[in-house]
């Protein structure tokens, strides 16, 4: 049984976020992309790929349409889906000067694409792929809001469709420029208008002579804040088409199947309990990070975690598994499993992240080498003591998966590890079949490895203790984490799952359980108690002034407020009666929560989560016109001396009690 | 002719005495002196605009003393409220006293800068960036007067008690009302005083169109005055720190570039290094003078110093050029006011300017033109001003002045710095967490309502419009980082400009 190559695998080196396929456009449109999936916008795109097109005259309703997002989240994939379904439409799609998008050889990225129905001379619309990009890089002054402008000036000219996707700073930039100019009345002005300001769209009628359409109906989307983990299950749906059946079946029969960690990977998430544990982590990194994980890092996630890092191959993922397989180095083969992709790959080996330590743990392994050492265990270590072939670190996707990223802050072992965890999961480790899938063969290889490192131990007393100590803390990197994800326990776990349930809850019809309410009473307090603590009471104004009193009181303790709305992954905190909002971040919600229900010390709270409550806080005081207050307000204030004078406003009047 | 055979500048101080045609032009750069705190700047401000007598009579400077029998225990409170850090002790074991802010115009009737000396809120910002902006913008006398009471009312509190009215007025003020307004305190002419710094032209720089720098100060200014009327005084005093501390600093930084700017043409030009610039390239030139005097970076290094130092030589070298082209050339050149456009009798604009240089070198010796660099350095070595600019004449004060920037301690209270000292004198720039709130505090007013979410990018565009330039590849990403940490971001990861920033002050 000889090594086989999956070209499933090589291709999904092309989604990593420096990949060819991680920028979509007309090279990568004329086939559906590697893993296509429905989501929610494809019914979108059926309903623009009807109503753009005039098919022969009998729609004289034409169609604006705007995608506002962020980059990454999907747009330009959109606009390709857009143009296959236009291309089995029957439309020719072609670029400024001519050029079919879809021939052989064509590589360019237009600008704008021309959309030209059944054999006719003239489009009926526009698409702008990507309307963030400028038009002519070369030109002395590149301005993306100022092409744009152009872009719609001339579609509205011609009374075309038009359909581009945008970056909000650019649709922004150019609505700012619009509206301080001239152009402030054109119809496609107060498109652009509505769609930044967030109102409803509406038809426009155009006038004038040799138009395409003679309505115009505008309308746009924002992807903004959409998260891929929630809702309609678009990740859920990527990890599936991924370790579909039919995508791996190339590595059916192939010698290396047992010990490539691409192939166990995949094993790992077919398994149920395996890709749900994945998701739930995601979307508690997700809420942890606050910003949603957009459609171009969960490729470069996944890609990473099937089909490794392209940094290390010479040729193919495969050859690089052979290769590690015939060279012995299965601890490279065991750092690229998917514990280790998600938490551990800013290091070599599972090794100690500070490099002055890692040396002397280098050091120490290597010294496991003599010459009755077994032959597996002398190149296995080998490999990791010399570094030569170690895995690459730079793995793309840096905001989760980066060594201040937040997988890192996610990792079980910055927690205090628990005995009954440290029992099944630490070192020595007893392999149980019971793990399977999740166990394989290149554990059980590299547990092998480390129980004779261990046996070899025995009966050596100079060094028994350090190569004791460094030989488990290297053991256990690899499977602390491993049970972190097969049990799902994590640093943070109860936290986020409590911060993700209050923040969905909103919008749902049923009462809030007991529980929950009683949690989210106590919450309250705490939030109250670290505002107080860290302002010696009171809300803060200055550096020596504080605003107090009933009125502050009642006005601005912080309250936690659901909607009635789904509102996101977001809790809303409204203080007192204001109007004004914050949301509470997953950061500080968990650092409350630690502190509601394990007492960790105040001076343990992260200063710059402080620093967002207070700014928080301080927003709320700026709207809130405590100064015109009549009664109940006081300004404490520290003297120079060190004591505390008072300010106290009633019936309008200020006085020192 | 040789060089050497020109009669040497007469010397006034530390450098040569200034070329007739630079100081009444827009290029002359007015005197600046060290200022302990952002608090010191609210003080100089409400004394210009409300005071009849601005500085003390004495070359001693008058401090507060809260122990005079005059001062209500209110008053005080107040003083307490909005105070700075403390002074720096002459014995490290005790503290000094704190720098003072007036909440109110009436609470600077007992301090008051020494005699005679730099005014740098006169200089920097009323006639300053506000002139240059009246005459940019072709104002009136009636609306400069509408700009005037704009200020005046942002200043002395739209919501203001008295002592017969103060329901609902501004809490601070309500703690002031019974104090009596000093003779020397004149509310009702204030206007007319800020018109008077306003509605000058005499030595504006006239581009063709407005100065983008005089402008974003300008209209920050009174955007900011105009948001008083929403925000507790307390507030609204911290967002005129920043303001103030940032508006001042990039105003003479970027006016001392343009001496640089002026020296390199005239020596090129003489020279014949270059060829002339156009009146376009000159404008352009010019108008971007504050683009990147502040450059946001992790590494340490001494930006304000630097600046500092070229434009000191740059000024000494300046002044003994023109005197040499006009006595190479028998000019009367040291009669006119050097002008960027509008040609006069008494005028000469920088384009002729340049043609006269490039004349010089006509009547240059070869051996003079050959040794023409070594030359004006040997003159410019006559100047301790040149030799050692941050230790001599202008140049240590400007240095000084700059400090203003500068966070003290990290302990002391200050969030609204620039720069952070670091080990051997230098400084790392960055806007502290109250500088960064003003910023997008004005940002956002500048923006105004109905013209979309705040972007990172708009913040980046009103940073870069004081000089600070996110163009270091660290400085970026810190700033996210730091935005994120204080809560105000909001948005996809990747973004990049495109981010929404939450508004971290709003008035109502």
């Amino acid at each position: 049984m000889g090594y086989k190559n999956n070209q499933f695998v090589g291709k999904l080196q092309g989604l990593q976020q420096d990949g060819q396929a991680a920028i979509s456009g007309p090279k990568n449109w004329k086939e559906p992309p590697l893993l296509e999936i429905k989501t929610s916008i494809d019914e979108t795109i059926t309903q623009i790929s009807d109503s753009i097109l005039t098919k022969k005259g009998q729609n004289t309703k034409g169609k604006w349409f705007f995608w506002i997002g962020s980059p990454g989240n999907g747009k330009s994939a959109a606009v390709g889906k857009l143009c296959r379904e236009l291309k089995a439409r029957g439309c020719s799609l072609r670029t400024e000067e001519g050029e079919d998008i879809f021939s052989t050889g064509y590589t360019g990225l237009p600008y704008k694409i021309e959309v030209c129905e059944n054999g006719e001379k003239f489009s009926s619309a526009w698409l702008a792929q990507d309307a963030s990009a400028v038009k002519n890089p070369f030109s002395e002054s590149v301005d993306p809001a100022n092409d744009l402008i152009t872009l719609l000036s001339s579609a509205w000219e011609k009374g075309v469709s038009l359909v581009i996707c945008t970056n909000r700073g650019v649709i922004e930039r150019a609505a700012r420029k619009i509206l301080e100019g001239e152009l402030a009345n054109q119809p496609w002005a107060k498109m652009v208008k509505i769609a930044v300001a967030n109102d409803s769209p509406t038809g426009f009628e155009v006038s004038g002579k040799k138009k395409v359409f003679q309505l115009i109906q505008f309308d746009y989307a924002t992807l903004d804040n959409m998260s891929i983990l929630s809702g309609a299950g678009t990740f859920k749906g990527l990890i599936e088409k991924a370790v579909s059946g039919e995508n791996w079946k190339e590595c059916d029969g192939c010698a290396a199947a047992e010990l490539c960690p691409y192939k166990q990977n995949c094993l790992w998430l077919s398994d149920p309990a395996g890709k749900s544990n994945f998701l739930k982590l995601l979307q508690r990194a997700e809420a942890l990070s606050g910003q949603t994980i957009v459609f171009r890092e969960a490729l470069g996630l996944l890609s990473f975690i099937l089909a490794g890092c392209p940094k290390d191959y010479t040729t193919t993922p495969c050859d690089w598994v052979a290769q590690r397989i015939e060279a012995k180095d299965y601890f490279a083969l065991l750092s690229r499993r998917v514990y280790m992709a998600l938490y551990s790959s800013y290091t070599p080996y599972g090794l100690e992240e500070n490099e002055q330590i890692r040396e002397e743990q280098v050091k120490t392994l290597a010294a496991f080498i003599n010459q009755n050492s077994d032959e597996l265990l002398a190149k296995s270590i080998s490999c990791v003591t010399s570094m030569s072939s170690a895995p690459s670190l730079d793995v793309g996707v840096t905001r989760l998966l980066g060594h201040e990223g937040i997988f890192k802050k996610l990792d079980i072992t910055v927690d205090p590890i628990t005995r009954e965890f440290d029992t099944k999961w630490g070192w020595p480790f007893e392999a149980d079949q019971s793990l399977r899938p999740f166990l394989s063969r290149i554990e059980e290889i590299c547990l092998s490895i480390w129980k004779l490192m261990d046996d070899s131990i025995e009966g050596q007393s100079d060094d028994a203790a350090s190569k004791i100590k460094w030989l488990s803390r290297w053991a256990t990197s690899f499977t602390f984490r491993m049970g972190s994800l097969v049990q799902d326990a994590h640093h943070f776990k109860p936290e986020l799952d409590e911060y993700l349930e209050i923040a969905e809850i909103q919008g749902k019809k049923g009462q809030l359980s007991q529980d929950l309410l009683r949690k989210l009473a106590h919450l309250e307090q705490h939030m109250q108690s670290v505002l107080q603590t860290t302002s010696n009471g009171g809300v803060p104004l200055a550096e020596y002034a504080r605003l107090e009193g009933p009125w502050v009181t009642s006005e601005l303790t912080p309250k936690i407020k659901l909607k009635t709305q789904a509102s996101g992954q977001a809790i809303p905190v409204a203080f007192g009666n204001s109007t004004q909002m914050m949301n509470l971040s997953a950061a500080t919600f968990c650092w409350l929560a630690q502190k509601r229900d394990k007492h960790v010390a105040q001076c343990t709270f992260p200063e710059e989560l402080l620093e967002s409550l207070q700014i928080a806080q301080e927003r709320v005081v700026s709207t809130s016109m405590y100064a015109y207050k009549d009664s109940g307000v006081e300004i404490k204030i520290n003297t120079p001396d060190g004591k505390v004078g008072v300010l106290r406003r009633t019936e309008g009047d200020v006085f020192i009690p | 002719m040789n060089l050497n055979e020109i009669q040497q500048l007469e010397k006034t101080g530390k450098e040569p005495k200034w070329h007739p045609s630079i100081k009444s032009s827009f290029l002359f750069v007015k005197t600046a002196g060290m200022r302990l705190g952002p608090e010191l700047l609210v003080l100089e401000l409400f004394r210009e605009v409300f005071y009849h007598k601005k500085f003390a009579e004495t070359l001693a400077k008058k401090d507060y003393n809260l122990e005079a029998p005059h001062y209500s225990e209110s008053e005080k409170l107040v003083l307490y409220a909005v105070r700075g850090r403390n002074r720096r002790a002459r014995k490290k074991s005790v503290s000094g006293a704190p720098l003072y802010c007036p909440a109110y115009p009436i609470q600077a009737r007992d301090a008051w800068p020494r005699t005679k000396t730099d005014r740098v809120v006169r200089d920097f910002l009323l006639a300053g960036p506000l002139k240059q902006y009246a005459f940019d913008h072709k104002l009136n006398e009636a609306q400069i007067h509408e700009i005037s009471e704009c200020i005046i009312a942002g200043l002395v509190g739209h919501n203001a008690a008295t002592p017969k009215d103060y329901n609902k007025k501004e809490f601070l003020s309500v703690a002031l009302k019974g104090i009596p307004s000093p003779a020397n305190m004149d509310l009702a002419g204030a206007p007319r005083e800020l018109v008077s710094h306003i509605n000058d032209h005499s030595d504006v720089m006239k581009l063709g169109h407005p100065d983008p720098l005089a402008e974003r100060i300008a209209q920050d200014f009174i955007h900011l005055c105009k948001a008083e009327q929403g925000l507790g005084r307390i507030q609204w005093l911290s967002l005129l720190k920043g303001f103030l501390r940032l508006s001042t600093s990039s105003w003479l930084l970027a006016q001392m570039s343009l001496s640089i700017k002026l020296r390199d043409w005239v020596l090129g030009m003489i020279e014949g290094t270059i060829a002339a610039p156009g009146e376009a390239e000159i404008v352009s030139s010019f108008a971007t003078r504050h683009e990147n005097l502040f450059i946001p970076n992790i590494v340490p290094g001494k930006p304000a110093e630097h600046q500092v130092e070229l434009y000191m030589k740059a000024r000494v070298e300046l002044n003994i050029l023109l005197h040499w082209i006009g006595a190479l050339t028998g000019s009367t050149l040291g009669e006119k006011q050097i002008v960027v456009s509008g040609k006069s009798a008494d005028t000469i604009t920088i384009a002729d300017l340049l043609q006269l240089a490039e004349q010089s070198a006509q009547k240059l010796s070869p051996e003079s033109k050959k040794a023409l660099r070594e030359t004006l350095v040997r003159q410019a070595e006559c100047f301790e001003a040149w030799n050692d600019p941050l230790n001599n004449g202008q140049g240590k004060n400007l240095n000084e002045f700059l400090l203003v920037l500068k966070r003290n301690s990290e302990t002391d209270g200050d969030q609204s710095y620039m720069l952070t000292p670091a080990k051997g004198g230098a400084f790392t720039v960055f806007p502290g967490p109250e500088m960064l709130i003003t910023i997008i505090f004005l940002a956002a007013e500048g923006k105004g309502k109905g013209t979309g979410k705040l972007m990172l990018s708009d913040i980046e565009a009103h940073l870069a419009s004081y000089g600070v330039n996110f163009i270091s590849a660290t400085a970026r990403p810190r700033l996210i980082q730091k935005l994120q940490e204080m809560g105000l971001l909001k948005g996809s990861p990747d973004a990049g400009d495109s981010v929404e920033i939450l508004l971290p002050i709003k008035h109502a």
